[in-house]
């Protein structure tokens, strides 16, 4: 009897493109599209040096400056120039000279193109060759977090590019198709979520949100209590623990620690893993929201529009891709011949898998638009009649070449505000002024800090959900 | 009205706020446009922004349990990307004031700290927490603090007041440091070293009598004389890991020593060792599960009184309750003939000077000694989820306590007997369980009745307890 997927899982993790993270894992043996050591692509700085693709990335310092992701600048990254002509193709040729006008020189301009040895990436490297690597995930959009992020709940951005906080507000979303149909899901997030601007979730906060703190004890319960679609929110900004010391941000967005989003990752999947029912029942897919400005050799694809409203400053149609991003499936059900999948997939596969998975019979639909409807399922990677492949990956150390400083891996608690960080603070702030008077938040001192807006942002979330409960007075 | 109340809040809330540059706040302001198409949102945006310029901005607040309320300044800076200087000021409204600095940076634990791991030695979950560091130099002057004697027997009768004002340059550090089994969770320590140079006065204008003139040395050590102190200190404490394994279960438990050592005046060094448990339970139980394949989204509502029972929670269950206990010892140790200086003795009575809870069916300070005792038991119950013209704005609390303690002026006298005890209830707004709101009234502690209210600032950065703004 085939075993059933009853749980899916996806942790949508912040701005690192494929060839950023897994570029360097090709090799003869592993034929994914990634960097080939001996024609490595480059990019031009503004003194026409030619400046390599390399595998010296480290965990965090190399992009200090939030690396340009913005969809003009996206545009120059992909072609060279900021203004395109017709028809041109993206040669991937800006990245560094964009990066050199927000870093400030061609020195640090050159960091962009930095990529991660397999073995500076443990635990995110070790899953991707035991399951299943993604080579041609690609972002729903050539722009910033928020819009992408919009694709993977709600499979549209409306035709929006920007960063403005109030824009969730309004949107259907994959949750609330999967509870129409029957089907429980969950957002698990740990100090903000954008999706806490969704009046229709929020309207339903208790069927829709739970603490991230709460995952692993969910997941070390009944399976049967655990939703059939689970997305889970990294931890944004770092903040001070109740309890003493300091949270890091764990979304991986730079220039925050990559090593405690492999914690994250590690934590998630132990999690899942731990407890076999669950294991055996169940699909994680790890994936990152966007490229965030970095490197990538592959340009982005044609997909079609999903509701056929373009953007009129900037002019957009929705019909090309973001870059590729980093994305593994795993599972103990991955085909032997599916390790490596070349199928391309934006996030609107995540809203087909999911209702292709949980709710058949309202799939294909174009409730979600048409990207989603017709977008691929990764579930296709999966062999439900093979024996469950119940191996525990070894997750070595971290090794990185050059000098990672001591205090470097401190979450940046202290740092500026990345752009996400900003907009999410700024969203929040937006969100906050909304609530009902008695349930604003104070603004704390420091709040350009990262840790102490998380800990702002969190607490607006907080008081979002209870000011969205349903009244049964 | 109710806007005007809000925009004092907001421009209450704009004195804490960091702030704007000059560019951002001219922006905002124009765009509040105040005599014209008036956009509140964008007046909270003005006044928050305009009150918090960068990279000064004004600062709010009381200074401790007494002080009154009051405002300042504060100044932030990043030195690096990992370092941060804080400068703040405040006085208040009954002449106390507060200003100092302080600098923070955070660091990874020395090893990877793993909770709940399988019996074949895989899987587990990697608490995520840092280390801290704190390095801060104030000084403060609290106008008038309360004083009642020492030890159990004093009375409401012999109140005095007397002026604190004291100097400190300290550091604080905080690590995680290893896995102490999947139940206990996480082992930090902790550690201090300061130096302080306090002094106390009497209060001019004041109704109430001098301590120094009504208890003299013999009542009050160190009322005369005020000696520096050189403190060193470690502590350790066991806490829930950042990835519970129980959802229904947290605690945590703290054990601190401090060597006080008085400069020029040995018989004043003394040496402190507290305690303090905390451990709750979230009670909840299972809802039945809808039929299959019916929405999730048309399912009745619970009645209010079923609700008000148990609150409906996100995991297709309900909460009743939580129960919350408590335990803090505090103990001081000195040489023969020595004693603990007044100012520096820990207190019972509404909340001590750290705003730590103690006996809530007490006045602030009432009851002060060398060593206490309290152990509380709290009780907070959801009952409705507030709304106001059908707009859901969150939840009501009932909540009742019990305290008991006592203070005593040696170790040896901290029993069980002859313990002051107290109860209490009250009302509670908490945001998903956490209740930031609380009005109480305590009684049953011998002296009458005490109605306090306090507001839990659950959402500020952590309460630093060594190298703090009040040490």
């Amino acid at each position: 009897m085939p075993a059933q997927i009853k749980h899916l899982f996806v942790l949508m993790m912040e701005n690192r493109s494929f060839d950023h993270l897994f570029g360097f894992m090709k090799t003869p043996g592993y034929n994914i599209e990634g960097l080939d050591p001996a024609a490595l692509p480059f990019n031009e700085d503004s003194l026409e040096n030619k400046i390599y693709a390399s595998s010296d990335a480290r965990p965090t310092g190399d992009l200090a400056a939030d690396p340009n992701h913005h969809f003009a600048d996206v545009t120059e990254q992909l072609y060279g120039v900021p203004n395109p002509s017709s028809g041109q193709v993206p040669d991937m040729s800006g990245f560094v000279r964009n990066y050199e006008t927000k870093s400030g020189s061609a020195a640090l301009g050159a960091n962009i193109m930095k990529c991660f040895d397999p073995a500076g990436l443990p635990v995110l490297s070790t899953l991707a060759r035991q399951y299943a690597i993604c080579d041609h995930w690609f972002a729903s959009i050539p722009g910033p977090t928020l819009p992408n992020r919009l694709y993977v709940h709600c499979g549209t951005s409306r035709g929006r590019l920007d960063m403005s906080p109030d824009f969730y507000s309004g949107f259907y979303t994959v949750y609330e198709e999967l509870a129409n149909q029957g089907v429980s899901s969950c957002i698990y997030w740990s100090d903000w979520s954008g999706t806490l601007s969704f009046s229709g979730l929020m309207a339903h906060q208790n069927l829709f949100y739970d603490a991230y703190a709460n995952f692993a004890a969910v997941c070390n319960g009944d399976p049967d209590n655990v939703p059939a679609y689970c997305f889970i929110e990294p931890q944004y900004n770092p903040a001070n623990n109740p309890a003493g010391g300091t949270l890091p941000a764990t979304d991986q967005h730079p220039d925050n620690d990559m090593r405690d989003g492999e914690t994250l990752i590690e934590n998630v999947y132990n999690a899942i893993r731990q407890n076999n029912d669950l294991w055996h029942s169940s699909a994680l897919l790890i994936v990152y929201d966007e490229h965030g400005g970095i490197f990538d050799h592959v340009s982005p694809v044609k997909l079609p529009s999903p509701d056929n409203i373009s953007s009129i400053a900037p002019p957009f149609d929705f019909t090309l891709s973001g870059l590729r991003v980093p994305a593994v499936v795993i599972s103990p059900y991955i085909r032997p011949d599916s390790k490596i999948c070349s199928t391309v997939f934006d996030h609107t596969s995540v809203i087909a898998t999911a209702l292709k998975l949980f709710a058949p019979a309202a799939w294909p639909s174009d409730k979600l638009f048409a990207r989603a409807k017709v977008a691929n399922t990764f579930d296709t990677i999966l062999d439900l009649n093979m024996a469950p492949n119940d191996a525990w990956p070894n997750f070595a150390a971290p090794i990185y070449s050059g000098i990672v400083p001591q205090i470097q891996a401190a979450a940046a608690a202290a740092a500026p505000l990345s752009d996400l960080q900003a907009e999410a603070l700024l969203q929040a702030r937006t969100l906050n002024a909304s609530l009902p008077d008695d349930f604003q938040v104070q603004v704390p001192v420091g709040v350009d800090q990262a840790a102490i807006a998380g800990t702002f942002v969190q607490a607006v979330g907080n008081a979002a959900v209870a000011a969205h409960q349903q009244v049964k007075l | 009205m109710r806007r005007i109340s809000w925009f004092l809040l907001i421009l209450l809330a704009a004195a804490t706020v960091h702030a704007e540059d000059w560019k951002t706040t001219k922006e905002a302001c124009e765009d509040a446009r105040f005599f014209r198409d008036f956009q509140f949102h964008n007046a909270e945006e003005c006044a928050v922004d305009f009150f918090t310029l960068d990279p000064v901005g004004p600062a709010v607040g009381s200074i401790t349990t007494g002080s009154q309320f009051g405002g300042g300044f504060h100044f932030v800076d990043k030195l690096t990307a990992n370092n941060t200087l804080t400068v703040k000021a405040l006085y208040t409204i009954n002449s106390s004031f507060l200003f100092g600095g302080q600098y923070q940076f955070n660091f990874r634990p020395p090893f990877p700290i793993v909770t709940g791991k399988r019996q074949d030695g895989h899987g587990g979950q990697t608490d995520t927490t840092k280390g801290n560091l704190f390095i801060t130099a104030a000084h403060f002057d609290l106008h008038t603090q309360d004083f009642y004697g020492l030890g159990p027997n004093s009375s409401l009768a012999g109140h005095a007041v007397y002026r604190q004002h004291e100097s400190w340059f300290g550091v604080q550090a905080y690590t995680p440091l290893v896995s102490v089994g999947d139940y206990f969770g996480v082992l930090g320590i902790s550690g201090q070293f300061k130096y302080l140079y306090p002094a106390t006065d009497g209060v001019n204008g004041s109704s109430f009598p001098s301590v120094r003139a009504v208890y003299g040395e013999t009542g009050a050590p160190s009322s005369t004389a005020n000696p520096d102190f050189i403190v060193a200190g470690i502590g350790f404490d066991v806490r829930t890991p950042t990835s519970k394994p129980r959802i229904w279960e947290h605690h945590e438990a703290q054990l601190t020593y401090a060597h006080y050592s008085a400069l020029g005046s040995s018989e004043f060094s003394f040496n402190r060792l507290e305690a303090f448990t905390s451990i709750s339970f979230d009670l909840s139980k299972s809802l039945p599960k809808p039929p299959p394949g019916q929405s999730l989204l048309k399912q009745p509502d619970r009645p209010w009184w079923r609700n008000a029972l148990c609150m409906e929670n996100s995991r297709n269950g309900c909460d009743i309750g939580s129960i919350t206990s408590t335990t803090l010892l505090t103990t001081s140790y000195t040489a023969a003939g020595g004693s603990v200086p007044f100012y520096l003795q820990p207190t019972l009575g509404g909340a001590d000077f750290e705003g730590v809870d103690t006996l809530r069916g007490l006045v602030d300070y009432r009851l002060r000694a060398p060593n206490r005792i309290v152990t509380q038991i709290d009780f907070d119950k959801a009952v409705a989820n507030l709304g106001v013209k059908g707009n859901p704005i969150g939840e009501y609390g009932l909540y009742a306590f019990f305290d008991a303690g006592n203070v005593s002026l040696t170790p040896g006298q901290l029993t069980a007997d002859g313990l002051r005890t107290d109860v209490g209830i009250g009302a509670s707004i908490a945001i998903q369980h956490r209740v930031v709101i609380r009005a109480y009234i305590g009684f049953g502690a011998g002296e009458g009745s005490h109605l306090n209210s306090k507001t839990f600032n659950t959402f500020a950065p952590t309460p630093q307890t060594i190298g703090s703004w009040i040490p």
